[in-house]
């Protein structure tokens, strides 16, 4: 991993809440709740996805990475079709023996600041072989 | 302890890993190509982690209500693999999700609005 990107902003910007998305969401799901459940998980969160936004700034080589953890923090869910600000923060990067280890928060704001939904991530990296 | 009832649920398929891919937009090759799973030393393709993750929050959003839910710290212990078969339920913590011959993959702590202990 890319270890100079540690305490730093990686992305700050606007997305929409994508019809489509939320409906693969909810079909990756394939349940009753799947609808519902969808407007909880966002699809543009720094997860292991968006490999221009998080992927690339945090220099992460998929072969070798894996996510060791999620947590969330709801204030409402998503609505269909609505602007957030996205915000995602290295907020910890180290290295154990030859692991590495990421702590990633991503805050998710409405059109006026409301707070919608705050992540945690945790990214692990195992040396190479 | 969480109240959530056991929930077994139906084995995650290659297709559904396929539209959270779609969703997420993660087509890290780890995920649906066999050969580049077993030469990462993986059996199998493997489950997102967010996807696991996000199959627990449906359990709680089933039987809890999204209204319920202010809080979930899941820790991913184990790979998922295509096909296997995952049981979710309650536990001191929160909630755990092991497969069918026992290991754990994930762990939680669950808050519920009616139980966070902020004024």
């Amino acid at each position: 991993m890319n270890v100079a990107v540690a305490g730093q902003k990686i992305v700050d910007t606007e997305v929409v809440v994508d019809p489509a998305k939320v409906v693969h969401l909810s079909e990756a799901l394939g349940t009753d709740s799947a609808p519902d459940t969808a407007l909880l998980i966002p699809f543009f969160a720094a997860t292991a996805a968006g490999q221009d936004s998080v992927v690339g700034p945090l220099g992460l080589d998929l072969s070798r990475a894996l996510q060791g953890g999620q947590a969330f923090e709801w204030h409402r869910p998503f609505r269909v079709g609505e602007t957030v600000h996205l915000q995602v923060v290295v907020a910890d990067l180290y290295e154990k023996r030859s692991t590495q280890v990421a702590t990633v928060l991503a805050e998710f704001r409405g059109a006026d600041g409301d707070l919608i939904q705050r992540q945690r991530i945790l990214f692990i990296e195992r040396g190479e072989p | 302890m969480t109240d959530i009832a056991p929930t077994k649920l139906a084995p995650i398929t290659r297709d559904q890993i396929q539209s959270y891919a779609e969703a997420v937009g993660d087509f890290n090759p780890v995920h649906f190509d066999v050969d580049f799973a077993k030469a990462a030393g993986l059996p199998d393709t493997v489950v997102h982690g967010p996807l696991t993750v996000a199959k627990i929050t449906d359990v709680l959003v089933a039987q809890l209500g999204v209204e319920a839910l202010l809080n979930i710290d899941v820790r991913l212990r184990a790979p998922v693999h295509p096909g296997d078969e995952l049981t979710v339920e309650g536990a001191e913590y929160g909630v755990s999700v092991r497969k069918a011959d026992g290991t754990v993959v994930a762990t939680g702590v669950v808050i519920t609005r009616e139980a966070d202990p902020r004024p």
